[in-house]
């Protein structure tokens, strides 16, 4: 869609000014509104070419995060109800899952073979429950690459979390809390970032029922449950998820429904099986009008741009 | 009832252990007694066995009221550097004023074997006693027989027939005494005047590697003693170095100057003698402690600690150098000193490896292995401890990615009584069920369980069901209907994703 009539110095100044914005959305951690317009696509793809990627394997939202989550580097994950803590494992699960069947084509890639240590604060496990190896083998994560930490103080959390990010012999750390932990600010969650890009192993931060902070992750995802879609008759579907992209380094953001399918180890993008969602709680339905208003949000600022050009 | 041991003021009134009772009442009016307590007098020498540990590593209990220190080889550390006092001398009358400033009377001699160390310090002159190795016979000749660690009935034999001194049996022909006393108190003899050696059986193993450092003053802060435990780690490396050996486990034992000691030990998943790293490990330890640490240590009173040991107590051998141009080695290095100092930090059960267990009773199968015990390595294949990589199976059941310890009861609105839950309430929330898959029927493993009440013996039915937002549970009705249970209760086992 873009334009080959732009004007070079125009195309200078917006890069700029697009590499300013999105300075400043990294160090406050949030997304400024203007930063939502949509920055020009050549930018971000020079970015990011060199950068280890994990695809989802669903073409939009790979799109919206530059080619998928970047590898090496921190990411978080929120849940808007900790008791959606499950919800929210199953999906790193079955996203390190995907990690591990891209590597196993490649023999260059470390996900493989590497660890996954799996951090979770005590307060997480009492609210739902602990790591329970079957569901993570239903999911098609390997248990056994999993070194499980049960950290009794959210302190003691992420002081492992660190550790392990710094740790070249890492391929995923996660790190479950739910607490308010006010030791997870901006100063420390861009510790925790420069360590994992210094030996390479990505970090995935779980907060559960936390409302936006900032951090300096380079990606926010909110997921929620989404109601399954039986494939036949009323029979149990596959696992779903509300994913709703919050933040990225490239100032986008939507919201999908997402499947997981263990078998092929896949996502796919999948619609539907959301009427009745405006029975249940508000909780439950607050992905929707902040997906529906990123994704118009986006689409103008698409539209603005050509007539610009 | 008798009396089983007096204070000072008491023996000076003319009590003694042995005496009854009511004969002491009778005497001494208004006596401040207390009922004899064996386990606590038990613990409080055990305390100061782990204090003794000071001088020696090889401390055994001698009960009720003794210790014996394996001092061969120790003593010399606390001879003065100019020669003028040996080093026995010098450990009997330190150990003999500490005792004392914590408010303990001791009696110790010093001998070339246990039995005669004993005998001296029970019954020899009071004062520090010490005893060159071959003056056993003499200076154990005027003692009474007693003093030969001989039962009450023997020393009562012996006394009857007159023999009241060990010069008296020293003497006698060996055949004839062990016919007629047994061939325990020739042992005791042989043992006490050296013919036969007495192995002490020290209360710890001895360490294979250690080092310690001595304060003049008690130092009180954390730091310091964390400097120290660096520089102790350091001299230990170059021992291992030496032997070409790496450490497994080792131990840090802090020496309270107003006595007692406060020990911890930390475990590597693999063979190590980096000092840097060994010192870390102990770091991290500390750090758990918190600020209890400090009190545990009197810090804060203003005592301190005034001696350092680490020692080694496990190695394994350790090539010189590990060179893998891949750099795969120092990952995987780089991983097992992450484990360590997790353990050190969390303690061995928060840091576990997750196996699965070949049982269908949900919360049996799987275990949590300390990843210590296990052995560290990256990647999933089957490995030495034998963790199977587990692949998805479309034939098996599904199971939820989280579950809980204890199921969590939940209360069940509206059910058809062979069918699952069509509303329930779990943690004072109301959730509609919008489907549901199941039963699925798993019987308790009754051969297992032995009516232990751990688990409950009834038939679980298992059913998957989703709320309306679409968050999924695992519930269970335990026990059937009116087989099993009239009212049988609903639990949430587990989450699904």
């Amino acid at each position: 869609m873009r334009s080959t009539t732009a004007r070079s110095d125009s195309e200078g100044a917006q890069k700029v000014l697009a590499g300013l914005r999105r300075d400043i959305a990294r160090l406050e951690g949030r997304l400024a509104e203007d930063a939502r317009l949509e920055l020009d696509p050549g930018v971000a793809d020079r970015d990011i070419t060199d950068a280890r990627l994990q695809p989802f394997g669903v073409g939009r939202l790979d799109a919206m995060l530059g080619g998928g989550l970047a590898l090496g580097d921190l990411h978080e994950v929120r849940t808007a109800e900790s008791r959606d803590g499950a919800c929210a494992a199953g999906f790193l699960a079955a996203l390190m899952a995907r990690a591990a069947a891209d590597a196993a084509g490649d023999s260059s890639a470390r996900s493989l073979d590497d660890a996954i240590v799996w951090i979770s604060e005590a307060d997480r496990r009492r609210e739902a429950g602990d790591l329970y190896p079957p569901g993570l083998t239903a999911l098609g994560l390997d248990p056994a690459r999993i070194i499980r930490i049960a950290a009794p103080r959210a302190a003691d959390a992420l002081w492992t979390f660190e550790a392990a990010l710094a740790c070249r012999g890492v391929a995923f750390a996660v790190c479950e809390v739910r607490r308010q932990a006010h030791c997870l600010d901006l100063t420390a969650t861009r510790r925790l970032a420069l360590r994992a890009q210094g030996s390479g192993a990505t970090g995935l931060l779980l907060r559960l029922g936390r409302q936006p902070e900032p951090t300096a992750a380079a990606t926010r995802l909110m997921i929620a449950p989404a109601p399954s879609l039986p494939a036949v008759g009323d029979a149990w579907g596959r696992p779903a998820w509300h994913v709703d992209v919050e933040k990225t380094r490239f100032g986008r953001a939507g919201g999908f429904r997402l499947e997981w399918d263990a078998g092929e180890r896949r996502f796919a993008e999948r619609e539907g099986g959301d009427h009745e969602r405006s029975v249940g709680s508000a909780g439950g339905d607050r992905a929707d009008p902040v997906a529906v208003a990123a994704e118009d949000c986006v689409r103008t600022a698409g539209a603005g741009g050509q007539g610009a050009a | 009832m008798k009396l089983t041991a007096v204070g000072e003021a008491a023996e000076r009134l003319g009590l003694r252990p042995g005496q009854a009772l009511a004969d002491a009442c009778a005497a001494v009016p208004g006596l401040d007694l207390h009922e004899a307590d064996g386990d606590a007098d038990r613990a409080f020498l055990e305390g100061i066995a782990d204090w003794c540990d000071r001088y020696t590593p090889l401390v055994s209990l001698d009960a009720p009221d003794g210790l014996f220190l394996d001092i061969s080889g120790c003593a010399h550390l606390f001879a003065r550097r100019d020669g003028k006092a040996d080093g026995e001398a010098r450990l009997a009358a330190d150990l003999v004023t500490r005792l004392a400033r914590t408010g303990l009377t001791a009696r110790v001699a010093v001998a070339a074997t246990p039995g005669a160390a004993w005998a001296l310090a029970r019954f020899g002159e009071t004062g520090e006693t010490r005893l060159a190795a071959g003056g056993e016979g003499r200076a154990l000749a005027g003692l009474p027989v007693a003093a030969l660690r001989l039962s009450g009935d023997e020393t009562a034999l012996l006394d009857r027939l007159g023999l009241k001194r060990i010069g008296q049996l020293i003497g006698q022909p060996r055949a004839p005494l062990a016919a007629r006393f047994g061939m325990a108190l020739v042992r005791r003899l042989d043992q006490a005047l050296g013919f036969e050696d007495e192995p002490l059986s020290p209360r710890r193993p001895a360490p294979e590697l250690s080092a310690e450092r001595r304060f003049a003053e008690p130092v009180a802060d954390r730091q310091a003693v964390l400097a120290v435990v660096q520089s102790l780690a350091e001299g230990l490396a170059a021992g291992l170095e030496r032997l070409g050996r790496g450490a497994r486990h080792l131990e840090l034992v802090l020496f309270r100057a107003g006595g007692g000691v406060w020990r911890t030990a930390v475990a590597t998943s693999r063979p190590s003698r980096r000092a840097r790293d060994l010192a870390g490990l102990f770091r991290e330890r500390l750090e758990r402690f918190g600020e209890r640490l400090e009190t545990d240590l009197g810090f804060d009173s203003g005592s301190g600690i005034d001696m350092v040991r680490l020692a080694v107590l496990e190695t394994e051998p350790l090539d010189d150098t590990q060179v893998d141009l891949s750099g795969r080695a120092d990952a995987t290095a780089e991983f097992a000193q992450l484990i360590d100092r997790a353990v050190a930090r969390l303690g061995a059960g928060c840091v576990t490896r997750l196996a699965p267990v070949d049982s269908h009773v949900p919360e049996r199968a799987f275990a949590l292995p300390s990843v210590v015990r296990a052995g560290v390595r990256i990647g999933g294949q089957t490995d030495a401890a034998g963790f199977h990589r587990a692949v998805f199976d479309p034939a098996l059941p599904d199971r939820p990615v989280n579950l809980f310890d204890r199921p969590e009861p939940i209360e069940v609105m509206a059910q058809v009584p062979e069918g699952p839950p069509s509303r329930f309430r779990w943690r004072r929330v109301l959730y509609d069920v919008v489907r549901a898959d199941g039963p699925e029927r798993i019987a308790p493993e009754w051969w297992l369980d032995g009516g232990s009440g751990a688990h409950s013996l009834l038939t679980r039915d298992y059913y998957r069901v989703e709320d309306r937002q679409g968050r999924r549970y695992w519930l269970y009705r335990d026990g059937l209907y009116e087989r099993e249970s009239a009212e049988p209760g609903w639990f949430l086992h587990g989450l699904f994703a």
